[in-house]
């Protein structure tokens, strides 16, 4: 099974501080991997590294074979926990906008995610709720056929029920040609959805396998592993 | 790239709409005020064109700004363009949006300062100064804006933290025009040839003080070493620039 | 759907039972096709990996074939909706039997309360 994500030994250490410390990590094509950890634990920077706007300090990141660069932001579907969407717009305006910088843009994928997650086409960006930009920019992202994704906290700041509707929609966007890494501290509700995880603290991976196994070996929840990795 | 330059002039349509209509009702008022205020309506109108074309200059250096040290820069910065489609069309589009408030500004203040347009200042225009004007001032604009925008993406991308990141981009900006300047004055006095696009031949002019494009009535010259100068020194700095973004741009 | 499944053990495995039952039930009889991995995963909100699992070791065990393109589908066999029933009737009554030994009853009080039970099930309707 090819890899299309190959991370090295990858560091990025600031002036004051290491925020990874050597990240070994493989995601094989068509699978779903949780990366896990506290505030500060590094996962954010992880990420960033993988999306290209961040440069590690030392280490390989290879993305279907390649650097980041031009390219891997072709294939690569970042979802950042920030409020990145542009306040000027409204919401077919964003759509517009995914549809003309990629080229693997959904156009009918984002209008049926649209209407699920209930979101107005002339709505302007700047009058939608948190929850409701959220389910917006996570829309905007799963309507790509991208090689992989990259979500960082899609529950984040979410209701309950807007959280079910986000995960359905990560469930079935799923296909088997594309990869998804997920960070997020609400395991309980996402847990089902990770083939693979791995646990990261202080900049290092400090427990990875699959999550069936996981639950076999250890007789616990991955939401109660992290509990404990984590204590 | 194009792409670019279309969703950013999309995006500040209403503030340079603002600028221009600002401009033109004050305009429009000063000129009522033609008999009453005398010399003061031209002056009136020449600091308003000042203004608005130094505020839309500042808003492109703040858009740049925002894209290096807030939220937006993510967007930005993760779509498959490169760093050179990306300086390009921010050069551009500020180089549309700047063109567009000085010229209706330039118009306005022009007909604050004149009587009536008079058909002769148009029989008089040689074709040749200003399309050798608008060439200047298109490279001048360029050319200070790449110098800019090279300090901020260097200054981001050596200094962590906004506030250092900014002030180190601002203290670098100064070396650098103090360093071009220097290098700029003993080049031409070094090489004072001119070349002279009237006659199309090269002249020698011992008295050349830092003019990159030196225009006295009807004749157009520049200096060659100069201008050669400027040529390597903006190719260097667009291309470091893009290579920064492409490769060492770290957002927060 | 969190309620369906505990994230102790492996959800695979849990689905597996869900199957199992449905067949057992009869809300799934013989050649009726199975909801597609996607349908389900969707459904339940889980990883059409762990679906894909499911359904290959139902296939391994001889409960559910796949036809290439067409889905996958319960089995034919005569006997395997009372096979099923027995052997998940076995694994009750095995846990039971445990439990019951572990609380001190004997295999006798053990038969005479079940019967107990039974009949009183059936007289409480």
């Amino acid at each position: 099974m090819d890899n299309i994500l190959i991370s090295q030994k990858i560091c990025k250490s600031y002036l004051n501080k290491k925020a990874l410390q050597g990240v070994d990590l493989e995601i094989a094509t068509g699978k779903i991997v949780g990366l896990l950890g506290p505030n500060g634990s590094g996962k954010t920077t992880f990420l960033k590294i993988a999306a290209g706007i961040l440069h590690p300090s030392k280490g390989e990141i290879l993305i279907d074979g390649q650097k980041p660069g031009v390219y891997t932001k072709s294939i690569v579907s970042y979802l950042p926990d920030n409020e990145y969407l542009l306040k000027w717009m409204k919401v077919k305006d964003a759509v517009k906008y995914f549809k003309d910088f990629y080229s693997d843009f959904d156009e009918k994928k984002a209008k049926e995610l649209l209407t699920f997650m209930d979101l107005d086409e002339d709505s302007s960006v700047k009058s939608l709720s948190k929850g409701m930009k959220e389910k917006l920019k996570l829309t905007l992202v799963l309507s790509r056929n991208a090689k992989l994704y990259i979500l960082d906290e899609p529950l984040g700041g979410v209701d309950p029920t807007a959280r079910e509707k986000i995960l359905n929609a990560i469930v079935s966007n799923f296909s088997a040609n594309s990869s998804m890494i997920i960070t997020t501290h609400l395991v309980n509700d996402i847990e089902r959805i990770f083939d693979d995880v791995a646990f990261i603290s202080g900049g290092e991976i400090v427990l990875k396998g699959n999550a069936e196994e996981l639950r076999m070996e250890r007789k616990m929840s991955i939401d109660e592993l992290y509990r404990e990795v984590f204590k | 790239m194009f792409k670019l330059i279309k969703y950013e002039l999309r995006a500040n349509f209403l503030k340079i709409i603002g600028i221009c209509v600002i401009v033109i009702i004050a305009n429009l008022f000063l000129m009522t005020k033609k008999g009453s205020w005398e010399l003061a309506v031209p002056a009136l109108s020449s600091i308003l064109l000042f203004v608005a074309v130094t505020v839309i200059f500042t808003s492109s250096l703040n858009i740049m700004s925002k894209y290096l040290y807030e939220d937006s820069g993510y967007l930005l910065f993760t779509l498959p363009q490169s760093g050179v489609s990306i300086l390009s069309s921010r050069l551009i589009t500020a180089l549309i949006q700047i063109s567009i408030v000085a010229g209706v500004s330039s118009l306005m203040f022009y007909l604050n300062v004149t009587e009536e347009i008079s058909s002769l200042f148009f029989k008089n225009i040689k074709p040749g100064l200003v399309i050798y004007n608008i060439f200047n001032y298109i490279c001048l604009v360029i050319y200070g804006l790449t110098i800019i925008y090279f300090c901020m993406v260097i200054g981001k991308v050596a200094l962590k933290g906004k506030k250092l990141g900014k002030l180190g981009s601002f203290i670098i900006f100064v070396i650098l025009v103090i360093a071009l300047g220097w290098v700029s004055v003993k080049i031409t006095t070094l090489l004072p040839q001119n070349f002279d696009l009237s006659t199309f031949k090269i002249n020698s002019n011992e008295v050349i003080i830092n003019s990159d494009f030196t225009i006295s009535a009807g004749k157009y010259e520049f200096n060659i070493a100069q201008s050669i100068l400027d040529i390597i020194t903006f190719a260097g700095l667009f291309m470091s620039t893009s290579y920064l973004i492409d490769k060492k741009l770290d957002l927060s | 759907m969190k309620t369906e499944f505990n994230d102790r053990s492996p959800i695979y495995l849990q689905i597996i039972d869900i199957i199992k039952m449905d067949i057992v039930i009869g809300k799934l009889k013989s050649k009726d096709k199975l909801p597609s991995v996607r349908e389900m995963a969707t459904k339940f909100n889980v990883n059409p990996n762990t679906l894909q699992r499911s359904y290959q070791e139902l296939e391994r065990l001889g409960i559910v074939y796949t036809q290439r393109g067409l889905g996958t589908f319960v089995g034919e066999g005569k006997n395997m909706v009372d096979d099923l029933k027995r052997e998940m009737a076995r694994e009750v009554i095995d846990s039971f039997i445990l439990r019951m030994k572990s609380l001190g009853f004997t295999d006798n009080e053990i038969i005479k309360s079940v019967s107990k039970e039974t009949l009183g099930v059936k007289q409480n309707g």
